[in-house]
């Protein structure tokens, strides 16, 4: 092949790929252009065929599962997540975790995307459930579960019992330990609450952070001491058709054997609508105080 | 004897080496673990991981692709260019042409291996999030080697009686089974039957089981727990490979070239 020839074909070779181009751009409009493949509503298809049966992944289990998350990602990086869209997060993370138990990134973080929606809280529990048992001593699987019952589920019982666990697992963040105790006060069970911080200062040994929770010790005291209180001034109302003018009117109608004693050294005041307030505590321990 | 394997070994290593398709995969396989560094920035934490597994993923589909294309033309390729004739009526022994044949393609994926892992090491070391000096890429590559060798072994003894294709399809298939047997030795063991046990436990045996080559999990992880498993890995393999290549001898020499 001579020069001249060669050129000729480098030629031809050019104007053809133009004569492409001009096709392409022709039939663009033709075809609708997926807006980044989000309307294409992908069925699970043989991602997780596979990963319902791991060893069919030949030796390459690690890759297919950041493949399943990636995808993971793409989905959760969607701005308007539809009831679509979180479904098919939970089927790739669980193929994720079929494929790679181990991989612990998106049991947390798909576990909190998939909270985002109430329908699928449960769904998030279990992923947070299966990470769980993979890492048993990471605080944060029981913490975003209690996150997800609380935010999500409104269950102020299961959430604080989920942080009280959080709190009692080793490299657990200091507060911890206040936010379930406030979660459990709120869900009306100031025992497991008062239970929990004593276990957990039982095993504090720096003096700064057990003077915090002796603090909390006795607000979550007080919270329990007022949660009993009231119910004492609500039988005395049913009982009498009014409230008690004093909390002394409770032991005298036999309804309390006595009042208790404020831990910070105040006392307990009936208010006129039936409240019941401490003189030394302004707010009553809530995860979210009001203004 | 060691002189005749050897320079057989060495004219396979030229020949291989100078395969342009072989050059051709490597080339495509080092793009592909150079763009996991691009590729782990869709990922949400656990970039570096990212990038070791899907580079570990290259090396391994890769090279099984080398293995097999370059193994099952070991022999067909001597005796369809004649060139059989002039070696075996040289002094040169049946098996050591084979032996030799092995050993030449051996060090070839050893050499495109250690390229292809070197690659990933720096990828995964320049990485911005995350990224540093993995030593156990070099040993999932290692475990990845050990299972391309005995690719290649098989490669060598279905070449040795029949075509091309049919090799590249039973070296690809014992490659797809050689992972899925450790499912076998389960199922077999959840048979009630005592014959049905024995029977999944010997084709167990029997089959090359590639997943004792498969460390990639324990690097995403943070390296072996105990190194001696790399021991009997390479004990399995040099048992194994000794089996095959024995097998691939005693064929070869019943095979007619006049």
């Amino acid at each position: 092949m001579n020069e001249a020839s060669r050129g000729a074909w480098g030629w031809v070779a050019a104007f053809a790929l133009l004569v492409s181009i001009g096709f392409s751009w022709r039939l663009l409009p033709s075809r609708a252009l997926p807006e980044s493949g989000r309307e294409v509503r992908e069925r699970p298809g043989l991602l997780a065929a596979v990963s319902r049966r791991p060893e069919f992944a030949f030796g390459f289990r690690n890759v297919l599962a950041d493949v399943a998350w990636l995808e993971g990602v793409q989905v959760a990086g969607n701005r308007k997540m539809t009831r679509w869209d979180y479904d098919r997060l939970y089927e790739l993370l669980d193929g994720v975790s079929n494929f790679d138990p181990k991989f612990e990134i998106p049991y947390l973080l798909g576990g909190l995307v998939l909270g985002e929606s109430p329908d699928h809280a449960q769904k998030a529990l279990e992923v947070f459930e299966r990470g769980k048992k993979e890492y048993p001593a990471d605080w944060r699987f029981p913490f975003y579960m209690g996150f997800t019952y609380y935010f999500s589920l409104g269950d102020a019982v299961a959430g604080g019992r989920a942080t009280a666990e959080a709190a009692r697992l080793p490299g657990s963040p200091a507060y911890l330990p206040g936010l379930a105790s406030r979660m459990l006060s709120e869900a009306r069970e100031p025992e497991v609450a008062l239970s929990l911080l004593a276990s957990i200062v039982r095993q504090e040994s720096d003096p700064a952070r057990r003077a915090v929770l002796s603090r909390r010790i006795r607000e979550v005291t007080v919270e329990r001491d007022l949660q009993a209180l009231e119910r004492a001034v609500e039988t005395y109302r049913e009982k009498m058709g009014t409230v008690p003018r004093d909390l002394s009117d409770l032991v005298r109608a036999g309804i309390l054997p006595g009042i208790p004693e404020e831990p910070n050294g105040g006392r307990y005041l009936v208010e006129p609508g039936g409240k019941v307030r401490s003189d030394r505590v302004s707010q009553r321990l809530r995860v979210f105080q009001k203004k | 004897m060691l002189r005749r394997i050897f320079s057989i070994a060495a004219n396979t290593f030229r020949e291989t080496i100078r395969n342009k398709i072989l050059y051709a995969i490597l080339a495509f396989a080092l793009f592909v673990i150079g763009m996991t560094f691009f590729l782990a920035d869709l990922s949400v934490g656990d970039f570096a991981r990212i990038i070791a597994d899907v580079g570990l993923a290259s090396i391994h589909i890769f090279g099984v692709i080398m293995a097999v294309f370059l193994g099952i033309t070991l022999v067909s390729n001597e005796v369809e260019r004649k060139t059989i004739y002039i070696l075996l009526s040289k002094p040169v022994r049946r098996f050591e042409f084979i032996f030799g044949k092995t050993l030449g393609l051996s060090v070839t994926l050893l050499l495109t291996t250690l390229a292809m892992a070197t690659v990933l090491f720096l990828v995964h070391f320049s990485y911005r999030y995350g990224g540093r000096a993995e030593v156990g890429i070099f040993i999932a590559s290692a475990g990845i080697y050990m299972e391309l060798v005995l690719l290649t072994c098989l490669a060598s003894l279905f070449s040795t009686f029949t075509t091309p294709v049919l090799s590249a399809i039973f070296t690809l298939s014992l490659f797809l089974v050689g992972h899925l047997t450790k499912y076998l030795y389960v199922l077999g063991d959840q048979s009630k039957v005592e014959a049905v046990r024995w029977a999944s436990r010997f084709i167990f045996y029997l089959l090359p089981n590639l997943e004792n080559f498969n460390w990639k999990n324990e690097v995403a992880y943070g390296g072996l727990k105990s190194f001696s498993i790399l021991g009997w890995a390479a004990g399995y393999l040099v048992a194994y490979a000794a089996c095959v290549l024995c097998l691939s001898c005693l064929l070869f020499a019943r095979k007619d070239f006049k």
